[in-house]
């Protein structure tokens, strides 16, 4: 009962945190916009100005009213769903938006899951001998992996898969509902993103492995005759995973960012190439919207880590972690 | 059947060179027995249990020792030679109830795992049962709901009845308690006590209860043996060792006690500790002679060079001291 | 100076020290020593476009003929001086803003605290993104932007740092004694903070130097006629199908620069902060 509780008002207090966060960060963009020298506008709008023009971007924006009311205006529009008109196409934003968001969250999932699924294993195997030759290899080529920038990574897939091999597709999303090619599209993109995450993975993951394996609950087990295997693959993974799992969240707002070069340089339609052009077309009202999406989607993820997290070590539920 | 382990050395290689943390120790353990061994923190006591279970760091390496349990001989220079008696021969109950369990498992899930190697081929549910079974023989309240409970939900003392219940779940031949109560508030340290003797009474095992307190051993055990400098000087029975100890060591250890009828957490100013002055010799260069000579008071000439062998007390069966004054002219 | 050549000696006393010296080292041989041997970047030679490499042009030629050896040079130098210059800025910006909040407390932390979080909840590439549509681009604008960027985890570190030693007693009995406070903030809080400081900022100049090369790429950084590293990455990937050599010898360039960064920054920080892991 007293679980039950500690874990409610956990969920709560997080909720709170949430929506206030992502509040702020609207009223930041918004603040950002009216610190623009001169007339927003017209800056926005360039050669496009009219005079009708401007005072309509300005009553849809809500730049004619308060801070806070222009905060309240966005977020009962956005509520029903209404996030304005694009400048220069005139469809819905939300419109737009939905149809690239399927394919930047398809890119970032995968290149987690495939960080996750390359990264532990990695990190498993150079904690289970500490100091060894393979360990210092597997450290290197971890923190090769960390620094080697996305932008160099896409760029030498793509050389070695467009220019040299053919091998895979490298421009496009796929054809909508052709699963295979679909899949073909995303290998190359989600390798570039996933790529770093791998070094930071195995990292983390060794560096808490071995913490772990030093507790003396890993003795107990030990004394109990269970099998190193199972001391390290479960009872200690379980461990290691928490201050992984804690920075997923953080993983999930970089590969969202670093999305946009990928996207880019694969020809990718997705948020990131969106934002791209829009900025290129000076399209304002379609940036703000998607990086207020981008923010909204990250905290919410890392509010899922967290609860990932209370799941897998129950002491952070009851405020004990 | 008895459990005895023969000439016991332990090394620790350390930056500041080889410390030689045991030296030649014997001990012998009666089944349904409970031997303390007695020593300083430093002495080596939980070498000779981590020895013997073959959890011992990566740093220390036995250069000599032999154990023989349930009947069978195993050479403790071979790394891992007990293995397979861990969890099923021998069981181990640690110090710090607080850190010995894994904090993201239920108290249940880890009490299974003790018997998928105690109990192979058991099914979930038969495993679910005994463990609770378990809880309940170590008399912890509300087994079935402790089950789903995690370690930080638990107090101290009942973490260490989790940790019993464990042993009792594996059945050994061989149960080894180091300093069980330490960690604990003084209230709970007779219940857990308590358990462990039931523990021992319900399966008839061989207990090595390792800790710093006389008292504790004058209270539950049937023999002592006295650990110093990693080497021991002193082993009988309770009683005889009490009635006399056949070393200067023994006698300043059960001076220094408390007596039994003062409170034990009474103002310190009432208490008179006797202190043995000096320090443990450097573990890395042993002084030749007795081990205890720099802070023996009644040593002489001789103990300076010979290092005493294992000399019978008052021709007491089984009560034998290292101490050159029990050398029979 | 002396501490300068005992850290540098204990940073090549492991492997992984002596790596990152080694790499930085020759990034910045390459960055500097570019006017002594190579000829000019911006001399166009249509007649010896896309040249492989070879002794005329060591690192061969561009879409224009131009020297890409010369330019990846200057494109090199000029993205470490931006780099450097934002993680300077931003470590000195945000200690300032993290030592107030940490000596004010109450409301002017809780502020200070709330903008931090914020600005934390947006991606940074995403939030340099919104800040470039917004302010435009140019040299100038672009390092000040990005600054804007990292000052929150410099920031953040110099909070705690502040709020540890606000509470000590050498600290509270100058406070009692009236001396100035921006006295015991020089004689105290600027020497303490510096520290960790230091150590983030260097584990954070591969970071930038990424960052930077990344926005230049997409054209929202570095600005013609100028050229860092992103933007020869850029020029090079347009006319990738008639030469992968350019491209290539940026983005190694921009490789080894990263990693030569990281292994020195994590060298560092194994000497000043032992005690921490550093996963991240």
């Amino acid at each position: 009962m007293t679980r039950a509780r500690h874990t409610a008002a956990f969920i709560a207090g997080r909720l709170a945190s949430v929506v206030l966060t992502i509040a702020g960060a609207t009223l930041l963009l918004f603040l950002m916009v009216r610190l623009v020298p001169g007339d927003f506008a017209s800056v926005m709008l360039g050669p496009r100005a009219t005079p009708e023009l401007r005072a309509q971007i300005i009553h849809d924006m809500g730049l004619d009213r308060g801070l806070l009311e222009q905060l309240w205006l966005f977020a009962s529009r956005a509520v029903t769903g209404n996030f304005g008109e694009d400048v220069v196409s005139h469809r819905p934003i939300l419109d737009i938006l939905l149809e690239v968001i399927p394919n930047t969250l398809e890119l970032a999932f995968s290149a987690l899951a495939l960080a996750l699924l390359i990264g532990i294993p990695i990190g498993v195997i150079a904690a289970l001998k500490p100091g060894s030759w393979l360990d210092s290899g597997l450290a290197l080529l971890s923190i090769s992996f960390i620094t080697t920038p996305t932008l160099v990574v896409s760029v030498v897939l793509f050389l070695i898969f467009a220019i040299g091999l053919h091998w895979l597709p490298v421009a496009g999303a796929g054809a909508p509902g052709d699963i295979v090619d679909r899949l073909q599209h995303l290998v190359l993109p989600s390798v570039a993103l996933a790529l770093g995450w791998v070094g930071y993975i195995s990292r983390l993951i060794r560096a808490a492995l071995l913490d772990t394996l030093a507790e003396l609950h890993v003795r107990t087990l030990r004394a109990y005759g269970v099998s190193e295997y199972r001391i390290v693959g479960l009872y200690a993974l379980k461990l290691a995973l928490v201050p992984v799992v804690s920075i997923l969240g953080i993983g999930l707002g970089d590969l969202i960012g670093s999305s946009v070069v990928v996207e880019i340089i694969f020809a990718r339609p997705g948020i990131g190439s969106l934002i791209f052009n829009s900025i290129a077309q000076r399209n304002y009202p379609v940036v703000q919207t998607c990086v207020v999406f981008i923010v909204a989607f990250y905290i919410v993820a890392n509010l899922v880590v967290d609860m990932i997290n209370a799941l897998l070590d129950p002491r952070i539920a009851a405020g004990q972690g | 059947m008895a459990i005895s382990l023969r000439n016991l050395s332990v090394d620790y290689s350390l930056q500041q060179g080889t410390a030689h943390a045991l030296r030649g120790v014997s001990l012998e353990i009666q089944e349904g027995e409970m031997l303390g061994l007695v020593g300083e923190s430093g002495s080596g006591k939980s070498t000779v249990a981590l020895a013997l279970m073959g959890l011992l760091a990566n740093n220390a390496q036995v250069t000599s020792g032999t154990a023989t349990i349930e009947g069978k001989n195993f050479d403790l220079t071979k790394r891992n030679a007990t293995a397979a008696l861990r969890g099923r021969g021998m069981a181990m109950i640690f110090q710090d109830p607080m850190l010995s369990l894994n904090p993201v498992f239920t108290i249940g899930a880890q009490l299974c795992e003790v018997l998928r190697r105690r109990a192979p081929g058991s099914d979930r549910k038969t495993r679910v049962e005994m463990a609770q079974d378990a809880l309940a023989k170590v008399k912890l309240s509300n087994p079935a709901r402790r089950m789903n409970q995690y370690p930080h939900e638990l107090s101290g003392g009942m973490r260490q009845r989790v940790v019993i219940a464990m042993a009792l779940l594996s059945e050994p031949a061989l149960l080894i308690a180091d300093e069980p109560t330490t960690a604990l508030d003084v209230t709970v340290e007779a219940q857990i006590m308590r358990e462990i003797i039931g523990l021992r009474d319900r399966i008839g095992c061989a207990v090595l209860l390792i800790t710093h307190s006389l008292g504790l051993v004058t209270e539950y055990c049937d023999a002592i043996s006295v650990l110093y400098a990693g080497e021991k000087l002193e082993s009988g029975t309770v009683e005889e060792v009490q009635r006399q100890p056949g070393h200067p060591y023994t006698r300043m250890l059960f001076d220094c006690e408390v007596p039994i009828d003062r409170q034990r957490h009474a103002d310190a100013s009432e208490n008179r500790f006797t202190v043995i002055a000096g320090e443990l010799p450097d573990p890395r260069l042993r002084p030749p002679g007795c081990i205890f000579n720099s802070r023996c008071d009644v040593s002489f000439e001789d103990c300076t060079t010979i290092n005493p062998s294992d000399y019978p007390v008052r021709n007491d069966a089984g009560h034998s001291a290292r101490c050159l004054r029990l050398r029979t002219p | 100076m002396s501490g300068f050549f005992a850290t540098l000696k204990r940073i090549g006393s492991e492997r992984d020290g002596r790596l990152g010296l080694a790499f930085t080292f020759a990034i910045l041989v390459f960055a500097l020593i570019r006017p002594l041997v190579s000829p000019d970047p911006n001399a166009i030679d249509i007649k010896a476009r896309f040249a492989a490499p070879g002794l005329a042009h060591l690192l061969g030629t561009d879409n224009l003929g131009r020297d890409l050896a010369a330019r990846t040079s200057v494109g090199t130098r000029y993205a470490l001086t931006l780099a450097v210059m934002i993680v300077v800025i931003s470590s000195i910006i945000g200690s300032l803003i993290g030592i107030v909040a940490g000596i004010a407390g109450g409301w002017v932390d809780r502020a200070v605290t709330a903008v931090f979080d914020i600005v934390n909840a947006f991606p940074p590439l995403i939030l340099a993104f919104a800040l470039i549509a917004l302010y435009g681009k140019g040299s100038a604008t672009f390092v000040l932007l990005v600054t804007v960027v990292f000052i929150p985890q410099f920031g953040r570190m110099a909070r705690a740092r502040a709020q540890t030693l606000r509470n000590l007693s050498f600290i509270e009995a100058e406070r009692m004694l009236a001396v100035h406070p921006v006295t015991i903030v020089v004689r105290h809080y600027l020497p303490n903070v510096a520290g960790p400081i230091i150590v983030l900022a260097s584990m954070n100049l591969p970071v930038v130097i990424a960052f930077e090369a990344s926005l230049s790429f997409l054209g929202f950084g570095v600005q013609p006629p100028k050229s860092s590293l992103g933007t020869l990455i850029k020029d090079g990937f347009v006319s990738i199908n008639q030469s992968w050599w350019p491209t290539v010898a940026a983005a190694l360039v921009l490789a080894i620069a990263t990693l030569g960064a990281t292994l020195l920054g994590e060298a560092l920080r194994r000497i000043i902060d032992p005690k921490s892991t550093g996963a991240r």
